[in-house]
């Protein structure tokens, strides 16, 4: 099986992380042992399970606005020239602005609640869609252009048959890296405006100087983004067969 | 003989493309005529503006200057009646074979039974049983075989070629080769094609026409008087080799002759 390798691997760091905390001083404040943690994640299921279930509803609505708004925009600006000259290099440029300075401003004007973190979880997974469309989209090439007019197809159809289809590999592959990011996103707004979800939980063991339960959240994050992440994959699998039989 | 009515008319056409203000000539008035079944190769060096001249037939685009019609009418965009292929299949890789083959009935309407339609020309393209492969999965003459049962959908009168077989090996070529004469005779379908191979040009044709370089004008016209049966006897005819170096010394001649 091809999960012997990394699982090894995993076991293995626990392992010498158990060793580490066995064998010296170290303070459980700063690194509390593997048993630690999985006492806090045995002990209280409902709190991980009812933050999990905040964080991701975050993530999903913030994955979805940017892979609709994403695919959207890419449509429009390979649509028209005037769009793309225009606002592609505004989108690279906003790229370069961390999101994490960004997260506070928007607090600041969508007020508390959900809306600020839903919209930071947009803005960071809206590139890669946006990009790998344009660039999936833009890649049909000439020949293509040649066949569609040559049967007489109009611009719907050329796009809905062959243009589309075309990008879809592209598409998948923005999507499986902006799941990634709006997992991101969504902690990043709950750092900032913490009500409830794993970055709160983070949060409060920080504050409440337990660090494992910090170690806890992270936990449920990195499974979190493993199951979305793997989700994708099969919704790939699924819709883009012909990528497979390379 | 009774005068045979041409088909396809190109009178005098002429093509420039303007690259940023520039102007640049690439067919310099070329005039051709096919009549109905006939099988015509063009071949010339390379950025002669054969393909140029294909592509206008085809509806592509536009003549600067000069007359193309189909049995009397302009052509004037891409036409039901004329089928064309590229140099390579551009098939869909998302369908099956035969899905590929059906585009042309969804985007434009097609009497009949499209669908059987299909069957039976992959059936006589020898690619019967690979309706529901893809295309990754077939060899480059067999996608090839695959865009020409595409073309054929619609029963084009006339068919378009440009350079199809070019990227493929020798032996699959000269399969293809009688694959090609033996749909568009049973098809009674005119033949326009593009070639650089001259031996191919020669076995295929009726009429080969030679193109100089660019500015590209028609220099040359050979008939080619071989029994209309063409099999690999054919090639071993003295007539064929010598319209084969003709043509080539000609060839030499048209290529020398531009001076970049």
């Amino acid at each position: 099986m091809r999960l012997v390798k990394p699982l090894a691997v995993l076991v293995l760091l626990i392992v010498l992380w158990w060793l580490y905390c066995h064998l010296t001083d170290i303070d459980p404040l700063v690194l509390p042992p593997p048993s630690a943690v999985w006492e806090s994640l045995v002990h209280q299921p409902g709190l991980f399970w009812s933050n999990s279930l905040d964080t991701l509803r975050i993530v999903l609505i913030g994955f979805s606005i940017s892979l609709l708004g994403g695919v959207a925009a890419a449509v429009l600006m390979t649509r028209y020239r005037l769009l793309e000259e225009t606002f592609l290099p505004l989108a690279v440029a906003s790229q370069v602005i961390p999101t994490i300075a960004v997260a506070p401003l928007l607090v600041i004007w969508m007020g508390f609640g959900q809306a600020p973190r839903i919209a930071v979880t947009a803005l960071i997974s809206f590139f890669p869609i946006l990009i790998n469309t344009v660039t999936g989209l833009k890649q049909v090439g000439e020949p293509y252009y040649d066949l569609a007019a040559s049967i007489g197809a109009s611009k719907n159809t050329r796009f809905r048959k062959i243009e589309f289809p075309h990008a879809l590999p592209f598409i998948f592959a923005g999507a499986k890296m902006a799941i990634t990011l709006a997992v991101i996103g969504a902690v990043i707004g709950e750092f900032v405006n913490a009500e409830s979800g794993l970055g709160f939980l983070i949060l409060r063991g920080s504050s409440q100087l337990e660090t494992q339960l910090m170690l806890a959240a992270l936990v449920w994050l990195a499974g979190m983004g493993l199951i979305l992440f793997n989700l994708v994959r099969l919704a790939e699998y699924v819709a883009v067969p012909w990528e497979r039989r390379r | 003989m009774a005068a045979i009515t041409p088909i396809l008319e190109i009178r005098d056409v002429v093509k420039d493309f303007t690259p940023k203000g520039k102007v640049i000539r690439a067919v310099d008035g070329v005039s051709l005529s096919l009549a109905q079944g006939e099988f015509v190769s063009i071949v010339g060096p390379s950025g002669c503006g054969k393909s140029t001249v294909l592509r206008m037939v085809a509806g592509l685009t536009g003549a600067t200057s000069g007359e193309i019609s189909l049995r009397g009418t302009h052509i004037a965009g891409p036409r039901p009646e004329v089928g064309i292929m590229f140099q390579s299949p551009v098939l869909l890789p998302w369908r099956s074979v035969l899905k590929n083959v059906l585009l042309p009935s969804e985007t434009q309407r097609l009497g009949g039974d499209p669908r059987r339609e299909a069957m039976e020309l992959l059936e006589v393209a020898g690619l019967a049983g690979f309706e529901n492969h893809y295309p990754s999965e077939l060899s480059g003459g067999m996608q090839q075989r695959v865009a020409m049962c595409r073309t054929l959908l619609r029963q084009p009168d006339l068919l378009l070629l440009d350079e199809p077989f070019g990227a493929l090996d020798s032996i699959t070529r000269e399969i293809l080769n009688d694959e090609l004469l033996r749909i568009a005779r049973l098809r009674d379908m005119t033949v326009l094609l593009i070639t650089h191979s001259i031996d191919e040009a020669v076995y295929l044709s009726d009429r080969v026409v030679l193109m100089s370089s660019r500015p590209g004008k028609v220099t040359g016209e050979w008939a080619i008087d071989m029994p209309t049966e063409r099999s690999l006897e054919t090639r071993e005819l003295p007539a064929f080799g010598r319209y084969a170096s003709d043509i080539r010394e000609s060839l030499g001649i048209a290529h020398r002759g531009d001076d970049h």
